[in-house]
């Protein structure tokens, strides 16, 4: 009984330490990830390979220091995220209304099978060559080979989405009243976001394989310019930091993509 | 001579199987009911009781006959008949119970307050008040079928169509769910049609048992009425007899679908 009751009294004060205790804890086994990664690749490169072509992290980090201070290495990240962002933005929003077209009639499914089938099998990365014929060094081929290496798997994964949604869910909706509109509305749009996401999280992954080769082949600035300069001077200290802000900037967006699938699953709330 | 509530008439439900084989899930289906009765649809399984639910709630449209809803053809799923369906994945995860039980209301364009207003109260109705900002993955089976017949009920359709909705359920909280529904058609008097293989249930529920012969090609074989009132006690010496003059019918089938069946081996 008194356990009980000092139970209840202890909650809500300790609530509050609580979570922080639970976020700490989250957080906790991430971060030994990370320093055990680092650890590896120190003891790896200053006691087992010694070799300055293969630099430890505190060399890496000095560069990347360096490197910022000078603003070459903030232009770099900014250029390329931009171009990620732009064409992973375009390739999705023209990606999802072709899904979902393709998910609900059968008829659009058909029509649009052949060039989806077709073109997901040709890699960006072939395509690079003939983005630069047709559009140039410049920014539009980039953004070009991003829209392309992102819409087919959303496209594809939308259209699953669709597709998986129980038939009792949909006929849930039309005994309730719901018109064709407002099912597609409230119960085939909600239903597909977490395929949608799921789509739009292997799609970031790609956009990040292509936007490096076609910067290594064709840019002016960008971390695939870092890579491909670094092999050209043998700096071989930019070259890790370009790899380093890679593996950072990829955890970021999936973590966010991750944070977000989690999120909309359960709460999406198109009523509310 | 008034016209029956729901009349459905020398009703046929054929599928076209592999290899283009036709099977015929219910044949020559003849059944009354009037407003107010709470029918309960009693058959072993692959017998087309479901697929006499699927037709009148309009998401079939059948091969042969007719199926009238106050002298009217049924063209497709309508707003009349709500369903309460047996697995809880027509629910929606990504609603709230509340707004779940809210949505039919909300299709007709109602405002959300007024719609979530309605739904509180066949919240409570179904024993579920204070629950209602809870996700459907968050409630146990039972509670998920109690928002199931919330969110049927608060379209206040004309009637309710149940396909074994409490057959996932344990036997306790189906024992509860029996009781409960039971109260809720003494206070509402909405017209069931209530499909189960479970000879008990049928009895505990219902105003009358529509027993089905043996399938494929299942037909209704008697109509069976329950005359107890009020609560259902098992002790009663009605149900008892109940229970065996249906139990006798059910015997005969299942004779019959096992003397078919190893004819049909030879």
């Amino acid at each position: 009984m008194t356990l009980t009751d000092q139970g209840t009294l202890a909650q809500p004060r300790t609530t509050g330490g609580n979570r922080l205790l639970k976020t700490i804890s989250s957080v906790v086994p991430h971060l030994i990830g990370f320093v055990t990664l680092f650890l590896a690749w120190h003891i790896a490169s200053t006691y087992i390979v010694r070799s300055v072509l293969f630099p430890p992290p505190l060399v890496v980090l000095s560069k990347a220091v360096k490197l910022t201070l000078d603003g070459s290495l903030p232009v770099n990240i900014a250029v390329s995220l931009q171009r990620i962002i732009i064409g992973f933005t375009a390739g999705s929003a023209i990606g999802i209304p072709i899904g979902l077209a393709m998910g609900s009639f059968p008829a659009v499914r058909k029509l649009l099978e052949p060039w989806t089938e077709f073109l997901r099998f040709i890699p960006s990365v072939a395509m690079i060559t003939i983005a630069v014929i047709w559009f140039g060094i410049g920014e539009e081929s980039k953004i070009f080979l991003i829209i392309y290496t992102t819409i087919f798997i959303v496209i594809i994964n939308t259209a699953a989405g669709v597709g998986a949604i129980a038939p009792n869910k949909i006929r849930a909706a039309q005994v309730l009243g719901a018109s064709r509109w407002q099912i597609f509305a409230y119960v085939g749009l909600p239903a597909t976001v977490p395929y949608i996401l799921t789509g739009m999280r292997l799609a970031m992954a790609n956009s990040f394989t292509t936007i490096v080769a076609a910067e290594m082949i064709s840019a002016n600035e960008g971390l695939g310019v870092m890579l491909w300069n670094g092999r050209m001077y043998m700096l071989v200290d930019e070259i890790f930091v370009s790899l380093v802000c890679l593996g950072f900037l990829g955890f970021g967006a999936d973590r966010l993509f991750r944070w977000g699938i989690f999120k909309f699953a359960r709460r999406f709330s198109p009523t509310a | 001579m008034t016209v029956p509530f729901i009349s459905l008439e020398g009703v046929e439900k054929s599928f076209v199987g592999q290899k283009g084989r036709t099977s015929k899930a219910v044949s020559s289906f003849s059944l009354d009911m009037q407003r107010g009765d709470f029918l309960c649809l009693l058959g072993p399984s692959g017998c087309g009781k479901t697929t006499v639910l699927g037709l009148l709630a309009g998401f079939e449209q059948p091969t042969a006959g007719r199926l009238l809803v106050d002298g009217l053809p049924v063209k497709g799923p309508s707003r009349d008949r709500g369903v309460v369906f047996q697995g809880e994945d027509s629910l929606y995860p990504w609603l709230t119970a509340l707004d779940n039980i809210a949505f039919g209301p909300r299709m007709a364009s109602r405002s959300t307050a007024q719609a979530r207003d309605r739904a509180t109260q066949f919240l409570e109705l179904v024993g579920l008040s204070g629950q209602g900002d809870k996700y459907p993955s968050e409630l146990s089976g039972g509670m998920k079928q109690r928002i199931q017949i919330a969110r049927a009920l608060a379209n206040e359709p004309k009637m309710l169509l149940m396909d074994e909705p409490f057959g996932a359920l344990d036997a306790q909280t189906r024992a509860i769910m029996q009781r409960e529904l039971r109260k809720i058609w003494m206070e509402t008097r909405t017209s069931i049609l209530f499909i189960t293989h479970d000879l008990d249930e049928a009895i505990v529920l219902g105003t009358k048992i529509g027993v089905m012969t043996a399938g494929p090609g299942g037909t209704l074989k008697a109509v069976v009425p329950v005359e107890m009132s009020g609560e259902r006690d098992r002790k009663d010496p009605a149900y008892t007899e109940i229970y065996a003059t249906v139990h006798d019918m059910i015997r005969e089938e299942v004779e019959k679908a096992s003397r078919m069946m190893a004819r049909e081996a030879t």
